[in-house]
């Protein structure tokens, strides 16, 4: 009856256009009050708890660095690196664009980050140089979501928070998946427009791309560098890659100074100040779950319907895929994974390899309406109809379904860089 | 009116202000940490839990600037539940109740203040006391349900909503 009430509380407060902070507060008031000891000061003081930890510190520099390589001109300069060399293939063009999200999301945790940085550079390049509509918006968007598959990730980053799990493996376990999608989408872009007039080599070129871009194509190899080799953390790699971001963008290029600066910590202050609240009340919600024993209601309950490990990867895609219909990846990884977490292990899932599955899961969520964030970002950014985005997109989803059957399927491709 | 529009623009520059001065203390600190530890074998003590601090700071400061860019997560699952004819009392409604439970939050947030002033709870590695941080919650919060105050009082003020944030 309690539980039940509590969803109806949930849902009158989605009628009364609550937003996430506020829905999430009155549910653990509700559990504090009547499954708990009914002191409403816990719920921030494990608010406190859950802010209070250093693994945080990554988020604010990978958002505030890619901020930065957005608004400068890094993005544009991988860009023409990649364009030279990939320049006589057939469909080069389309693949520079998948390329470049994949060199761009190695250096932003972010999806909408690596898409705007990326699609508009690319997407009115392509249309121009006769690539159709529908699939040079469907390559943007697709392209985006590598943004939080390779790392780094902010995804990845909340998961490993709200599990405890080494964000480090983490990030080196999104490696080989990141590629596999990565040549999925490449192979795909080349097949669909080899039709399409091809460049010569152009030595020159590369060479001029080379010397303009070099700083920038530097990035990756620092932060993916560090983190694989094991000389810095996360959050370290993530100070060092803001460092190296400003050196090149007002040193090198003269792209930045101190007012776009200003702008640029704004707009991260605001993506944070909507993010942090609900990492702190969802960490605190998971503590009292915790202690309620929820997840080991749960691990109990779904052990009774079924004991096969192929049953519940099968079950577990299909809701994050629903999931990822309907929230956003940071909010759903941060409610949902403490709770599947449990479950996953009581079938001897790796932690990690959960995180990625989760991970290509949410990833896919960009590109589902209705709340695909890629979809709604492109639709404002390109100024094209939804409809028309969400249909250049199918052919983007379904590779990226293949992919996550055989993530969830084969561990090792997510282990075996992390073993 | 025109007053509550000027005082929340003020109010927005002087917390982007605050906020973007902990963004580049943070950073700075982080990177002289780094660099300490790469250089000379040495970083700097208690770096990390400083920046966390600083990283709260700007968090809560942060959710009074996504109050007033209309950045917060909202789900619209439920919007159509309801005539469209009522879409307006209905913000208007959804934004003091908002106020009321944010105001709740700050209220607690305060209690938690007071318990660590009285115990003089400090943090670990710096021993720092942590109340005049923690301080900084009920701040945020009450500034964020003071906007939403705002927007019930005037609706034209109040900021075109994001569907989503990332």
């Amino acid at each position: 009856m309690s539980v039940l009430l509590l969803i109806g509380l949930i849902l009158l407060l989605l009628l009364l256009r609550q937003n996430l902070i506020v829905i999430l507060f009155v549910a653990g008031a509700y559990i504090h009050l009547v499954f708990g000891d009914g002191k409403l000061v816990y719920i921030v003081q494990d608010m406190w708890t859950g802010a209070d930890k250093e693994v945080l510190l990554s988020i604010p520099l990978f958002i505030l660095a890619g901020n930065i390589m957005t608004r400068g001109s890094i993005a544009e300069r991988l860009i023409r690196i990649v364009a030279a060399f990939t320049a006589p293939l057939p469909g080069g063009m389309a693949a520079a664009t998948i390329l470049s999200c994949a060199v761009f999301a190695a250096i932003s945790g972010s999806s909408t980050v690596t898409l705007l940085a990326i699609g508009a550079i690319m997407y009115p390049a392509l249309t121009k140089a006769g690539y159709s509509k529908r699939y040079s918006m469907g390559a943007i968007c697709a392209g985006g979501t590598l943004g939080i598959i390779i790392p780094p990730s902010i995804p990845m980053i909340l998961y490993g928070i709200s599990t405890e799990a080494s964000i480090t493996d983490l990030f080196v376990a999104g490696i080989i998946p990141g590629l596999i999608l990565t040549g999925l989408f490449t192979l795909h872009a080349l097949i669909v427009n080899r039709h399409l007039p091809r460049n010569r080599w152009n030595g020159r070129e590369i060479w001029q791309a080379l010397k303009t871009g070099g700083p920038a194509a530097l990035l990756p190899v620092i932060i993916l560098g560090g983190i694989y080799s094991g000389h810095y953390t996360a959050t370290e790699a993530a100070a060092v890659g803001l460092a190296y971001a400003l050196f090149v963008e007002i040193v090198l290029h003269r792209e930045l100074g101190l007012r776009d600066f200003y702008t640029v910590a704004l707009e991260t202050t605001k993506l944070l100040g909507s993010l942090f609240p609900i990492l702190a009340i969802a960490l605190s919600l998971n503590l009292l779950l915790a202690e309620q024993r929820v997840p080991q209601e749960l691990v109990a309950w779904m052990t009774t319907m079924t004991n096969s490990k192929v049953a519940f990867l099968i079950g577990v895609n299909i809701l994050l895929l629903i999931i990822g219909c309907f929230m956003d990846s940071n909010s759903a990884i941060l409610i949902v994974a403490p709770l599947i977490w449990p479950i996953a292990e009581a079938f001897g899932i790796d932690k990690v390899h959960f995180g990625i599955i989760m991970t290509v899961n949410l990833e896919i969520g960009f590109l589902t309406p209705p709340v695909g964030l890629n979809l709604i970002v492109a639709m404002s950014a390109f100024r094209e109809n939804f409809g028309f985005i969400c249909r250049s997109v199918l052919p983007f989803i379904a590779m990226m379904l293949v992919a996550l059957g055989l993530i969830s399927w084969i561990p090792e491709i997510s282990l075996y860089l992390v073993r | 009116m025109e007053t509550a529009r000027r005082f929340l623009r003020v109010l927005f520059i002087a917390m982007g202000a605050v906020a973007t001065l902990f963004y580049a203390a943070l950073a700075l600190l982080l990177l002289a940490d780094v660099a300490g530890r790469e250089l000379f074998s040495e970083g700097i003590f208690g770096a990390q839990r400083v920046a966390v601090f600083f990283t709260i700071v700007a968090g809560n400061f942060g959710l009074a600037l996504a109050a007033a860019s209309g950045a917060h997560i909202r789900p619209r699952v439920a919007d159509h539940w309801i005539p469209e004819r009522f879409g307006p009392a209905m913000d208007r409604l959804a934004d003091v109740i908002t106020a009321v439970v944010l105001l709740a939050v700050a209220y607690f947030a305060t209690q938690l203040v007071q318990e660590s002033f009285d115990f003089d709870t400090v943090s670990p590695t710096i021993d720092w006391p942590i109340w005049p941080v923690q301080a900084v919650i009920p701040f945020g919060y009450a500034v964020a349900a003071l906007h939403y105050a705002i927007f019930a009082l005037y609706p034209p003020l109040r900021p075109r909503q994001a569907q989503l944030s990332e």
